[in-house]
């Protein structure tokens, strides 16, 4: 609680923030998803882009803190720690934006008591439960200083957590129905994703942490992670340009209206920011050596990545639900009743489209604050002791 | 529309969102809570059902018995009757969205009076007592100051407001102008139809044509319940053909389409024509027997050769073989004579003589003299003849000649078709059997729909066209018109219960002097009927007093004294309310509901104001026993044995014997005309230049110093999704169609215009706003917008502000007067 | 084994939306929903057309679920409330949807829509078919091919209602059927066939 009573003001908005997520999701489900921008067209919105969004996220710790155990990387061993608070965090954070994104929530029951086996989505409930578990033992072990069942659940962690990305991308690449998701690269971008998204979080709070005098990072080992980071990038982009390539080959019809979407369509923002913003500028700061020992450069170069992950998140969604495969007058049909009292035929829409609501968004605002708070009341409990150890 | 009426006749609407939106609420926090209990569950089961059957609109020829279901003293369901034999049994979306229309925003709830101006649509909620006593004292004060006729009494296809006119002594507005363009020039030829072009067989006669030609028609919408036997002809081998300017759903269901430029049509036919003559393809024999093609003409004057009259023969020995001085009228085997003959010799017949009073005369071939056309087994088609120094001609001889500039190349540049098209058409219609489908919503609504009328009647009769199997000429649109009429009685009214007659049609209203000082609308008049819309209300607001009587509040109700609600076809206060005539079968409309809020049936309107005007007993007392009347009095025994509960009792309909069997019309090939024959030749038009079809272009689409200022055709034709202005408050039907201005592409393009825009669509008479859109189906250089656009549903204004009121100089000599050309209209779009 | 299907003859059908109505009220589908709809296909407005006048086409195509027999949303299902019953159709029991959307997602031909609000029915009341079950916000649905009525051997409505006689119910996989004798004599096709979904609803002209 060290860290709460120091950053009151802090800890206090990120309350407030909470209250009021926790209300908007109460008043969400007394009215239905119907107060998010979701609709039959795009029946997917800003819940399930931060699922993906948090998935990956808290996989760059958990990746380097089990694999400074796997492959005995001794120097990661020293940011094990709050690595596996902020991956603990994040997926926490990931499983609620499930849960919200969920219309009968009341019924979730039903997955245990009769599972379909073929449904990816039950598979991400299995393994995001075991990464949860993997994580809350990670964290028990290592602070009771326990080594070998730390080495031995780590090695559990590397491919659990290899899998969770791998069985989100499932959720959206083995759907054949939208063409923008469906492809076997998507896991592997999802992985490569999760790990500079997830890395340069981590870097930023390893960095935040310093700043806050709470644990402390040798800068030779920030650079090494930054290092780390730009061939994660590195390969990220490479998965993404096959992904690209695959698609606008052939220019057909499918590809190429994806295509354009991202470069020139509703999408296009977010594709380029990511590749530019999220790829290029961070890659060709990162990969000079000395820009790596600069924490600022560093910082701006983490935030850059972890933004364009957070754009790629959106392009992918969103881009695969804009056209309908089955195109026509008058589309889709909204889903939502007001449209019917003013005009009728504004109910529909040709081409689908999305945009948060003020609710949405401040559920999400909500949920991201608990996870602050969660990460803070974790940091400063847990890590105090072994910083005072130290 | 202003607040105050939204929220008068929106209440129960409001109601029922309020009502649901509680219940959402509570669902919500039980759903946010727990699990859903069973009882909410189960929500829709239960309640105890109830079915009933009644017909559905008539306007639209569909007449669909429809069985409506009942639950919880609501109307749930409502599905196409299955007491029906298939081929019949019919519905269409329209019929579906009753479902929630009847309960919807558009309904008059309780009577209304006005309190802002006219036009306004400011009212208050008064009670059916108060509405009642204050109309009957302006009925009583204005017909005691200007006459019983000083009253206006107009009633639409849907109301049931038959007593009410004829009660009140009032005129009923003499003739529409709607529907009739192409039946003024058709009808006369065939004797059938009724000027309203409704003399082709039913529409399942396609099945045995070899080229169903449409031309200015949607059937595929306007005639919706039965679009099936559309496909059904194409599945038999039928070559359908589509005319039209636009690619409208029947043209992209046809074969083939033949984007044509409005207001041609007439064009296109005398290109047919001429091709068919040049190249005798001719139905000769048809021609010879069956028309008054071979009949002498007077070359001077233009008038059909009679015995006598006015355009009595010249009797020329020589050249007679008929005995100059037998008596017309006396042929064999008819020994009684005519008795009128005598008085009518010379003089103007008050009832017009029969070909066998007043004959006609033909050219024998055989002799080369003249002989009456009843009398002459061989007649000369082509021939000319002077008699006493007077030159007579056979109509076929004027036709060849009228035809020569007609000629396929002329067509072609009129009409935008290429002449080997109208070439080969015209060679593929005569060839036959072939079906002329004709239209109300097209070149009907333009100033010179009769021409195209007549020349459809020309192109039918050289070819032989009619009254054959698989062949016919007309509108087939409709079901209920179509198929075989139900042979029902009827009420009849006390002696003094007459209408009076209307001096100045109704169109003409806003424009010649009348004597009308208050009128009575059943159904929308104001805004619905009439173009030039500023003009009409300009007419209205000089009326004394104006009530306006529908279940729905119609944009014309904005500028009546009185609303009064009366119920939709699914409520009444008895088991039963009326008795029709459907598709080839009796319908019956049984009571599915009380009536909705405070709404009474036509009957007890008629009956109540009845009561208080002290007129005595004429409405009959109860609905079922005048269906019963209806049914007793037919004359036929098959109908008059029924009653409506036997009616009911199987199904709610009772075929018509035999219906089976594909109506056919003419198959004698007897016409009911003056010689029995099919009359192309008009002598009555003879003064206009248009004895036989002459072109013209339309007035206003033919002004090109207007055209450069508003270069755009406005075609106002009907859709799927309404009834003219019926249906545009359906919020089920606003689903798939709020009012919206089609233009082509370029259009757009040159206008800077995108679809989703909204633009002012305006000429010199007006203007009105809609939502623009634009589609490659609708042809460059005009626009497309459904019927009926009122400023309830439009974003600003009237589509009727723009259309055309400009009634033609020969629309007196015609045979229903002119048709108000609606779609003869140019208008500019500019974005709002 | 039963295979309950519709073919649609595009020929015949007119875009009269006369089906999605129908289905509607007999499936007491709320506003804002539509278990079945009619495109004027590849056009951005109803009654559009493709190409360049006079050079133009129009396709009405009925879409609704097409209840696949290799079903991509009843795989994706986490809770197996998307089935496919022993008559061949896909159907869902509303008591097992937890609202994920996946099957959404996963439907290529965006035949279902899904419960956003309490719904809403312009009547105030429920409509349709009483055996039909009252769906709650936060559940999934989409065409049932009329379980009810198909249950009893009666036809699916927007067969019953169509004005173009364009549909025609029956079982595929008795090959005597008027349902398999048009698809065979017509070739009927599949949307989206490339996608291998093996779609129950044919489409022929």
């Amino acid at each position: 609680m060290e860290l709460i009573k120091r950053y009151k003001a802090l800890s206090a908005v990120l309350a407030a923030l909470v209250i009021v997520g926790v209300a908007c999701w109460i008043y969400q489900l007394m009215c239905g998803l119907t107060v998010t921008g979701m609709n039959n067209g795009t029946s997917w919105g800003l819940y399930i882009t931060n699922f993906m969004f948090f998935v990956g996220l808290s996989a760059g710790g958990l990746i380097v803190a089990s694999s400074a155990s796997v492959f005995h990387i001794a120097k990661f061993k020293q940011v094990a720690l709050p690595a596996i608070i902020l991956s603990t965090v994040c997926i926490c954070a990931a499983g609620m934006f499930v849960l919200i994104d969920l219309g009968g929530i009341q019924r979730v029951w039903r997955i245990l008591t009769g599972p379909n086996p073929t449904s990816p989505l039950l598979w991400d409930v299995c393994v995001i439960t075991c990464y949860l578990i993997i994580n809350i033992c990670y964290l028990v072990f290592m602070t009771k200083g326990n080594d070998r069942a730390v080495s031995i659940t780590s090695r559990f962690a590397l491919p659990c957590a290899i899998l969770v990305h791998s069985v989100t991308a499932w959720i959206f690449g083995l759907e054949i129905a939208k063409e923008g998701w469906y492809s076997a690269i998507l896991a592997p971008i999802f992985v490569a994703s999760a790990m500079d998204s997830g890395l340069a979080l981590l870097l930023l709070v390893l960095s935040a942490l310093k700043k806050m005098r709470v644990f402390e990072t040798s800068r030779d080992l920030m650079a090494s992670l930054a290092g780390l980071l730009a061939t994660c990038i590195a390969v990220d982009a490479f998965f993404i340009f096959c992904e690209l390539l695959t698609m606008g080959y052939n220019g057909t019809h499918g590809g190429m209206l994806i295509l354009t979407e991202l470069t020139s369509g509703a999408t296009a923002p977010f594709f380029w920011f990511e590749i530019i913003g999220g790829l290029v500028i961070p890659f060709c700061v990162l990969v000079f050596a000395k820009n790596r020992e600069k924490t600022a450069v560093v910082n701006v170069a983490c935030v850059l990545v972890v933004l364009g992950v957070f754009c790629k998140r959106i392009w992918l969604l969103f881009t695969s639900f804009i056209t309908p495969n089955v195109m026509g007058a008058p589309g889709i049909i909204s889903g939502s009743s007001t449209a019917i009292r003013e005009t009728g035929t504004s109910s529909f829409a040709v081409l689908s489209s999305y945009a948060p609501t003020a609710f949405e968004v401040l559920i999400v605002v909500g949920v991201i604050s608990l996870v602050a708070l969660a990460f803070m009341v974790l940091a400063g409990t847990l890590i105090r002791p072994k910083k005072t150890a130290e | 529309m202003s607040d105050s009426v939204r929220s008068t006749h929106r209440i129960s609407r409001r109601g029922f969102l309020k009502a649901t939106g509680a219940a959402a609420g509570a669902l919500g926090v039980a759903g946010a809570l727990s699990v859903i209990s069973a009882e909410d569950w189960q929500a829709n089961a239960e309640a105890a059902e109830t079915t009933a059957c009644t017909y559905h609109q008539s306007h639209c020829g569909g007449m669909c018995s429809l069985k409506c279901t009942v639950r919880d003293g609501r109307m749930v369901k409502i599905e196409p009757n299955p007491a029906v034999d298939r081929p019949w049994r019919t519905i269409c979306l329209k019929g579906i969205s009753e479902i929630s229309h009847i309960y919807g925003q558009g309904r008059v709830q309780a009577p209304l009076k006005r309190v802002g101006e006219r036009g306004s649509g400011q009212f208050e909620r008064i009670s059916w007592d108060q509405a009642l006593d204050e109309i009957v004292a302006h009925i009583q004060e204005t017909q005691g100051k200007y006459g019983k006729d000083s009253l206006l009494v107009t009633t639409t296809a849907e109301s049931d407001f038959g007593f009410l006119g004829a009660m009140l002594g009032a005129q009923g507005g003499g003739l529409s102008g709607i529907d009739v363009g192409i039946g003024n020039g058709l009808d006369p030829a065939t004797g059938l139809g009724g000027g309203y072009a409704m003399g082709a067989p039913e529409a399942r006669d396609w099945q045995r044509s070899k080229l169903v030609l449409t031309v200015g028609s949607n059937y595929c919408e306007s005639s919706l319940p039965n679009a099936y036997t559309f496909g059904d002809a194409k599945a038999a081998g039928a070559h359908m053909v589509t005319v039209d300017p636009h690619y409208s759903t029947t043209a992209s269901k046809s074969d083939e389409w033949i984007p044509i430029e409005p207001g041609t049509d007439a064009a296109l036919f005398l290109g047919m024509a001429s091709h068919i003559l040049d190249n005798h393809l001719i139905d000769e024999e048809f021609l010879l027997q069956h028309t008054s093609f071979p009949f002498l003409v007077n070359r001077a004057t233009g008038l059909l050769a009679r015995h006598h009259g006015a355009a009595a023969i010249q009797v020329d020995e020589a050249n007679f073989a008929t005995a100059p001085q037998a008596i017309a009228g006396i042929v064999a085997g008819d020994e009684g004579g005519n008795p009128a003959e005598g008085e009518t010799d010379g003089a103007t017949p008050d009832v017009p003589e029969t070909a066998e009073q007043n004959p006609f005369y033909v050219i024998d071939a055989d002799t080369g003299k003249v002989q009456r056309f009843d009398e002459c087994a061989n007649p000369q088609l082509e021939g000319t003849i002077t008699l006493n120094g007077v030159e007579y001609a056979t109509a076929y001889s004027l036709l060849l000649e009228t035809q020569k500039p007609y000629t396929a190349d002329w067509a072609a540049q009129i009409t935008g078709i290429p002449a080997e098209r109208i070439v080969a058409l015209a060679e593929e219609y005569a060839e036959g059997p072939s079906s002329l489908a004709l239209g109300w919503g097209g070149n009907d609504k333009m100033t010179n729909a009769d021409i195209a009328g007549h020349s459809a009647a020309v192109l039918a009769a050289i070819t032989g066209n009619i009254g054959k199997p698989g062949a016919g000429v007309g509108v087939y649109v409709g079901a209920s018109y179509g198929g075989y009429a139900a042979p029902l009685g009827g009420v009849s009214l006390p002696e003094d219960w007459v209408m009076a007659p209307s001096p100045v049609n109704i169109y003409d209203m806003p424009f010649q002097e009348n004597n009308v000082r208050g009128a009575i609308f059943c159904g929308d008049l104001v805004a619905q009927h009439l173009a030039n819309m500023n003009e009409t209300t300009r007419w209205i607001n000089e009326l004394d007093f104006v009530v306006s009587i529908d279940p729905y509040f119609t944009e014309g109700a904005k500028w009546a004294d009185y609303v009064l609600p009366c119920t939709s076809r699914f409520e009444y206060d008895e088991p039963f309310g009326n008795v029709s005539s459907g598709y080839s079968q009796i319908v019956i409309q049984q009571k599915v509901i009380d009536p909705l809020f405070e709404a009474k049936t036509d009957l007890w309107i008629q009956r109540e104001l009845a009561t208080r005007l002290g007129l005595g007993e004429g409405v009959p007392a109860s609905s079922v026993e005048r269906c019963n009347t209806i049914l007793a009095t037919s004359a036929e025994e098959w109908v008059n044995q029924l009653t409506v509960e036997e009616i009911a009792q199987a199904g709610g309909v009772r075929p018509v014997p035999g219906r089976e069997a594909i109506r056919e019309v003419v198959p004698d090939r007897i016409f009911p005309t003056t010689s029995g024959r099919m009359e192309p030749y008009y002598d009555n038009l003879a003064a206009f230049d248009q004895a036989l079809p002459q072109w013209e272009a339309c007035t206003e689409l033919g002004d090109e110093a207007l055209r450069a200022k508003y270069p755009l055709q406005l075609s106002n034709t009907r859709t799927r999704f309404r009834i003219h202005n019926q249906f545009y408050d359906a919020d089920w039907l606003q689903l798939m169609y709020e009012p919206l201005i089609m233009i082509n592409p370029t259009d757009m393009e040159s206008r800077g215009l995108t679809t989703g825009d909204t633009v002012r669509v305006f000429n010199d008479r007006g203007s009105f706003q809609v939502k623009v859109a634009g589609n490659p189906a609708i042809r460059p250089g005009t626009s497309r917008i459904y019927e009926a656009a009122t400023a309830l549903y439009t974003v600003e204004g009237n589509l009727q502000a723009t259309t055309n009121d400009t009634m033609i100089e020969r629309g007196s000599a015609l045979m229903c007067g002119a048709v108000i050309p609606f779609s003869d209209t140019l208008v500019e779009i500019e974005k709002a | 084994m039963t295979r309950l299907a519709i073919a649609i003859n595009l020929d015949r059908c007119v875009g009269c939306h006369t089906c999605t109505l129908a289905c509607k009220m007999q499936n007491n589908v709320p506003e804002g929903l539509l278990w079945n709809r009619v495109l004027t296909e590849n056009c951005d407005v109803v009654d559009g057309a493709e190409g360049v006048y006079p050079a133009v086409t129009r396709t009405y195509l009925p879409v609704a679920c097409q209840h696949c027999q290799n079903a991509a949303c009843q795989r994706v299902c986490p809770t197996g409330a998307t089935y496919k019953d022993e008559k061949g159709r896909i159907e869902i029991d509303y008591q097992k949807c937890i609202g994920c959307r996946m099957c959404m997602g996963a439907c290529p031909y965006n035949a279902r829509v899904f419960n956003w609000e309490v719904p809403v029915r312009s009547t105030g009341a429920n409509y349709g078919d009483a055996r039909v079950p009252v769906r709650e916000k936060g559940m999934v649905e989409k065409c049932t091919l009329c379980k009810e009525r198909t249950d009893e051997g009666e036809e699916p409505m927007c067969v019953v209602c169509c004005p173009g006689r364009a549909r025609i119910f029956g079982d595929l996989d008795d090959p005597e059927s008027e349902i398999s004798t048009l698809v065979r004599d017509n070739h009927a096709y599949q949307l989206l066939e490339t996608m291998g979904t093996q779609p129950s609803v044919r489409y022929f002209e």
